[in-house]
């Protein structure tokens, strides 16, 4: 066996070792050992399909990610992601093809940086210390790159290319111990939850053994005392856009279970595989109405029950949300209760009355655009056969700041189109109120005005940036591997034994839906920015 | 490969602008959209754009929009941006300011305030300057948000193919703060070509 060959079976060894750990783990699993961070990076491309000034590009965006040249510049990590992915198939996706494990880093690691310049200028204080320590603590590539909360890298960084924030570095500094403090006590807490929970299941367990024997009846009150008041989120955490409305004054319940239960049935429900109710006829008279019924028509979401309706209403500080775990959308209750109060009349008055049902369902309806296209957007991302991990509650992998600019996108120009159909200025003065300032907002700049005025209050949702690093982190090792096994297969075939054909094949498909996620999302916004400039000329009639 | 430069190298050839310290730091950061014009952003402020969705040369819309400080969860901005013909956003600056004079939706119901469109000037180029007061749902999707008004002005350069757009946009709590930001950005405005 040659040095080479004994090198490169040695680094397999290694690899397989930290891929399998992190297919064991979530996303933020171990971090990459320290022989291997900077081994692959500073290789140049094997291939020579690239030109030269592709070559000059991965070679500036490689070296703006090495510490040990101390560039790290937000600037360049920026310029590197808008131009990587450019071209069909994009030099990202070549490169990817080719070097699975720099092009991960490469990606990754930028977008770290970008996200970590965002991050220092969006946010202060305690807020500051807690982003800052979730990005450093093995949850991106910053750690590697030589960050974490208080550090000279950190600093120095901060001085070099944000001079006018060195003050607000320094204030998160201070939190640093709370930060500490924190995560160990919600460590105890998650730990006496869990004992908690190990102890109620083994209780339930042992009733549930004394049921048998019963009559139905009372298996079915007991279950119905024990379960009913179970949160559908199951941990606890906030679902998607709880995060966005914290700290929101609550309305009283004007609204009962039985109450919300009917309208949301006479709204929508499935009847005969195809949605049927008051949203359906609204929904018609739109092009992203239509498209959100084509999403619930739709046989092959069917088949997988993706698509599968479930809406209802709960009390909720937020409008509405999907909820990808219990595949739920629910409306906040306050909804109807606004818009009887704003016709003079009670719950009970509006669902005996055909034609406040039929405003009613107007009134929703640009929220329900929105929520059931995020709700399409899990379905498009698992058919695209993207690896979907749902975790922290209701939280997804696949869902970032660009999820929600698509559906405002929906949401606004069902109204718009709704609106410019039926009435106009009256139509929109009847609107509900935050659906219509999207649609103000939408109609004069378009998805980046919507996503400016946003931005700042979606603190729990990353920008793709932010979970580009992040899911590239995890996925690191596993690139690494894929690599080696590459460059055996290609350098020496006669070591590929079966069960290594099988790890590369597994390799591969693997790191494809990690690159597929992210070429998904910035087609997805491609063409969405293109139809929503079509639609803004067509309807502000320049 | 992009248009864009940003170079950071500015400091003195802007501390002569009209920019308080207290607002936007006593530098400045010369931004050069190649062979369109250059123009000096506060220190310290960041890109606000995402990179998402169309690359300037297929919107022919190039530029750069900065964020600095926040508050009400709201960041200023300052955008400077060149529409050239043909571009997919706004084929005209009459167009650019009839949608942003006026509410878009042809209602308002948060009642904003929308200001005069006035001739005026930009350094030495002639401009239409108006202004207008907006309420921002915050957070978007709170059930009660608050409602924060936003003061926004523009200036809106006609040249003789395509239009500049110079735009302010800040929470009204610290707008007359940051205007001098604004104005300095104004000031330091420098077409490459008309």
């Amino acid at each position: 066996m040659t040095k080479g060959q004994v090198r490169v079976l040695a680094a397999l060894l290694i690899t397989t070792a930290f891929c399998m750990a992190v297919r064991h783990r979530r996303a933020g699993g171990a971090a990459v050992p320290a022989d291997l961070r900077d081994a692959p990076a500073d290789t140049r491309p094997a291939s020579s399909g690239y030109s030269r000034s592709e070559l000059d590009l991965l070679k500036e965006c490689t070296y703006n990610i090495n510490p040990a040249r101390r560039t790290l510049s937000p600037e360049t990590a920026l310029r590197c992601l808008e131009t990587l992915h450019e071209g069909k198939p994009s030099l990202i996706e070549r490169y990817a093809a080719e070097r699975p494990y720099d092009a991960n880093r490469l990606i990754g690691h930028n977008s770290a940086l970008v996200e970590l310049k965002k991050t220092i200028a969006g946010f202060k204080s305690y807020g500051l210390a807690y982003r800052l320590d979730q990005m450093m603590t093995g949850d991106t590539g910053l750690a590697d790159m030589g960050f974490s909360l208080v550090s000279e890298q950190t600093r120095w960084w901060v001085s070099k290319y944000m001079p006018g924030e060195q003050e607000v570095l320094k204030d998160a500094e201070i939190w640093q111990e709370s930060i500490l403090k924190d995560k160990e006590e919600k460590a105890a807490q998650k730990n006496a939850a869990a004992a908690k929970r190990e102890k109620d299941m083994a209780a339930a367990a042992k009733s549930i053994n004394a049921l048998s024997g019963k009559s139905a009846a009372d298996q079915g009150r007991y279950l119905s005392r024990t379960f009913d008041n179970a949160s559908s989120a199951g941990s606890g955490a906030p679902p998607v856009h709880l995060a966005a409305a914290a700290g929101a004054p609550r309305q009283p319940r004007a609204m009962t279970a039985e109450e919300g239960k009917a309208i949301a049935s006479a709204m929508i429900r499935m009847k005969g595989g195809k949605p049927e109710g008051y949203f359906v006829d609204v929904l018609g008279q739109t092009a992203a109405g239509r498209r959100t019924l084509d999403f619930y028509n739709d046989p092959g979401y069917a088949k997988t029950g993706d698509n599968g309706i479930n809406v209802g209403f709960e009390g909720q500080s937020s409008i509405a949300f999907w909820n990808p775990v219990s595949r739920q959308i629910r409306f906040n209750p306050q909804l109807v209760t606004d818009f009887a109060a704003s016709r003079g009349m009670t719950v009970r008055q509006v669902m005996g009355n055909k034609a406040a049902m039929k405003e009613l369902a107007v009134y929703i309806s640009p929220v329900f655009v929105h929520e059931a296209e995020h709700q399409n957007q899990t379905a498009r991302a698992k058919a695209s056969g993207i690896a979907v991990e749902e975790f922290k509650g209701a939280m997804s992998n696949v869902y970032t700041m660009a999820s929600e600019d698509l559906s405002y996108k929906w949401e606004a120009e069902h109204l718009i189109e709704y609106c410019s159909r039926n009435g106009g200025a009256a139509c929109y003065a009847k609107a509900q109120p935050n659906a219509r300032r999207d649609a103000e907002v939408y109609m004069a700049d378009g998805m980046q005005g919507l996503e400016r005025e946003k931005r700042g209050s979606y603190l729990g949702v990353r920008t793709l940036e932010g979970r580009t690093a992040r899911d590239f982190k995890a996925a690191q090792s596993c690139a690494a591997q894929l690599q080696t096994l590459e460059t055996l297969q290609r350098s020496y075939p006669d070591l590929m034994t079966p069960p290594r054909k099988r790890e590369l094949e597994e390799s591969r498909r693997l790191m494809n839906t990690r690159f597929k996620w992210y070429a998904l999302t910035y087609g997805e916004m491609s063409e969405a920015e293109k139809g929503s400039l079509d639609f803004r000329r067509r309807y502000s009639g320049s | 490969m992009r248009k864009m430069r940003f170079l950071l190298a500015a400091s003195v050839l802007c501390l002569g602008a009209a920019l308080s310290a207290a607002a936007a730091g006593p530098a400045a950061s010369v931004y050069t959209e190649k062979g369109l014009f250059t123009v000096s952003f506060p220190e310290g402020w960041v890109r606000a754009e995402t990179g998402l969705g169309l690359s300037s040369e297929e919107k022919k819309v190039y530029g750069a929009e900065l964020a600095g400080p926040e508050s009400s969860g709201i960041a200023v901005r300052i955008g400077v941006h060149y529409y050239a013909p043909g571009n997919l956003l706004q084929p005209t600056a009459k167009g650019f300011i009839k949608l942003h004079s006026r509410p878009a939706l042809g209602v308002d119901p948060d009642d904003g305030v929308y200001g005069n469109v006035k001739a005026s000037k930009v350094g030495n180029y002639r401009a239409e300057v108006f202004d207008r007061t907006t309420y921002v749902y915050v957070p978007p999707d709170a059930m009660n948000p608050k409602k924060v008004p936003v003061y926004e002005r523009f200036a809106v350069v006609p040249v003789r193919r395509g239009f500049y757009v110079l735009r302010y946009y800040a929470p009204k709590e610290t707008a007359e703060r940051y205007l001098p930001a604004f104005e300095a950005v104004l000031s330091s405005f420098r077409m490459l070509k008309r």
